[in-house]
């Protein structure tokens, strides 16, 4: 074959693009002209037809006439698209799942949109297991559990009234530029270590792709199987998508002690009434993973009184009232604990086995 | 208010005049016949690895498809005709690729408002986001404008074209 046809990309052709092209077409210089950056969510819709017709108005002897030319009409075909994205894990830079050895139902969150530009029914299977390797680290095997629709009362987050997917029965139709959101669960192994990952796969693909025959690619198309019976063309994701997630087993570890100092009015450590007690808490986190939203909350004893302003994080004092603009948060709630002796509280945020051990004080004096 | 007394009036009209049309078409005095053919854009590569652009029937077209809109006008009649100006809208679902509408022998004028009025590239606003008027852009024209600039003499022909986008 001396030359081969060039499928457009139509989500990625830009007007740039066409007035390169265009311009060579009809051997003009195209000006930079002021051109928005044009985005097609979605395109035009399947089947719709572009209708266009010239109008010419002219004289002779000095008559006016009019002539209008035929209607040209241009039914746009159906695009199969579909895309399928990891949804962000907030708790992890590096948008993995945080698992244990032994745990189960461990969620992936995966959008899956439709591209093209007619409302599609695809199916959807998960991977995971030997042979399957998507982030090039995955050290061992996640087992699938389940693929659910997230259809129930938390969006985004699986809870106990997202239903079950079950295949080839209820495959979901998505609008074109539609997207339904996904989990898919696995469990995992006892036998995993810390620092482990695992990777596990969600494919989507349109069931209209059984409409081509095989090894069919992008551009390639099935005569009046689109909507409104225009034709059916195969976009560029060739109407199937896969994305994969990635379990990162941690075996985080809290350490926590407190330790406590007496300075009396003597200068020995003796606890007599007007004496003065420091009391130090350290924290620290080791293993892997990332410990979130770090409360630290101690009470005050009871025959003591806390002494205003004690409060130091890692050496630097910190205050008595809530600041939440501030990252690590002091509180002194007078009448906190089981006493209503006051209680002292401090926002470390997260933490990881990187950060080095949190140091805290207060002061109490002896009543 | 629409005042639809008039608007019949002018609707009878515009039927006047197409009759009108008809009758001179009739007599062989002289006519356009105006013909609008729509082909897709495409580049072939040639083993070679160049680029080629050509026109291809539009069978199948889908969004980011180019299409090139070319409107034959021929004098068919005996007699020369004269003020010869063609409008073509931009299908709404297409934005106009600019720079590549033909201009020769031509003014070229825009609507960016459903044809109601037509200017030159750079006379038209719109009105932004902000409710301030700005310059208009291709993407902005709803309807473009051939205003040929000599007579078509009886059996002439001359064509006009424009690239639009299917968004």
């Amino acid at each position: 074959m001396a030359s081969r046809w060039v499928a457009h990309k139509w989500e990625g052709s830009t007007m740039k693009n066409a007035r390169r092209i265009a311009s060579r077409l009809l051997g003009v210089f195209v000006i930079g002209l002021l051109f928005g950056p044009t985005a097609y969510a979605v395109g035009t819709g399947a089947g719709i037809d572009i209708s266009n017709s010239a109008t010419a108005t002219f004289t002779v002897g000095g008559t006016p006439f009019t002539e209008d030319s035929p209607t040209e009409v241009i039914r746009v075909a159906e695009v199969l698209d579909v895309e399928v994205t990891l949804l962000t894990v907030t708790s992890n830079t590096n948008n993995q799942v945080t698992v244990g050895p032994g745990d189960h139902n461990q969620v992936l969150t995966f959008s899956v949109t439709n591209t093209g530009n007619g409302s599609d029914e695809y199916a959807l299977s998960a991977l995971s297991g030997p042979g399957f390797n998507g982030s090039g680290s995955d050290t061992f095997d996640p087992t699938i559990v389940d693929i659910y629709f997230d259809d129930g009362t938390t969006p985004g987050v699986f809870d106990v009234d997202d239903t079950r997917y079950d295949p080839g029965t209820d495959d979901p139709t998505i609008p074109a530029d539609g997207f339904i959101t996904i989990h898919l669960l696995n469990d995992v192994d006892l036998t995993v270590v810390d620092g482990e990952l695992g990777d596990s796969q969600l494919t989507a693909t349109s069931n209209d792709l059984a409409l081509f025959p095989g090894g069919a690619v992008a551009g390639d198309s099935v005569v009046g199987a689109g909507d409104n019976t225009g034709d059916l063309v195969l976009g560029s994701t060739g109407a199937m998508a896969d994305e994969y997630g990635t379990y990162l087993v941690s075996t985080l570890q809290f350490d926590f002690d407190k330790t406590s100092t007496v300075l009396n009015g003597f200068g020995n450590a003796e606890p007599i009434p007007g004496s003065t007690v420091t009391y130090t808490l350290t924290t620290e986190v080791t293993g892997s993973g990332t410990a979130t939203g770090v409360l630290i909350t101690d009470d005050v004893p009871a025959n003591t009184t806390y002494v205003a302003e004690s409060m130091t994080l890692n050496g630097v004092g910190q205050t008595d009232t809530l600041d939440p603009a501030t990252i690590d948060d002091s509180n002194f709630d007078p009448v906190g604990g089981p006493l209503n002796n006051g209680s002292v509280t401090l926002d470390l945020g997260d933490l990881t086995p990187a950060d080095s051990v949190q140091t805290i004080t207060f002061q109490v004096t002896i009543d | 208010m629409i005042d639809f007394k008039n608007v019949l009036k002018s609707w009878m009209l515009v039927s006047a005049c197409v009759l009108a049309a008809g009758v001179a078409i009739a007599e062989g005095e002289g006519s356009i016949e105006l013909k609008a053919t729509a082909q897709k854009v495409v580049v072939v590569i040639e083993e070679d690895g160049t680029e080629r652009t050509e026109l291809v029937a539009p069978e199948i077209v889908v969004p980011g498809d180019m299409i090139a809109y070319t409107i034959d006008a021929k004098n068919v009649g005996a007699k020369d005709v004269e003020r010869v100006v063609i409008t073509d809208p931009i299908p709404e679902q297409m934005l106009l690729v600019p720079g590549t509408e033909s201009s020769e022998g031509a003014t070229v004028l825009y609507s960016v408002d459903g044809g109601e009025n037509f200017g030159r590239e750079g006379e038209l606003t719109v009105l932004g986001a902000n409710g301030v008027p700005r310059p208009a852009i291709s993407t902005d024209f709803t309807h473009i404008r051939w205003v040929f600039e000599t007579p078509l003499a009886p059996t002439a022909e001359r064509s006009v074209r424009f690239v639009a986008l299917v968004e």
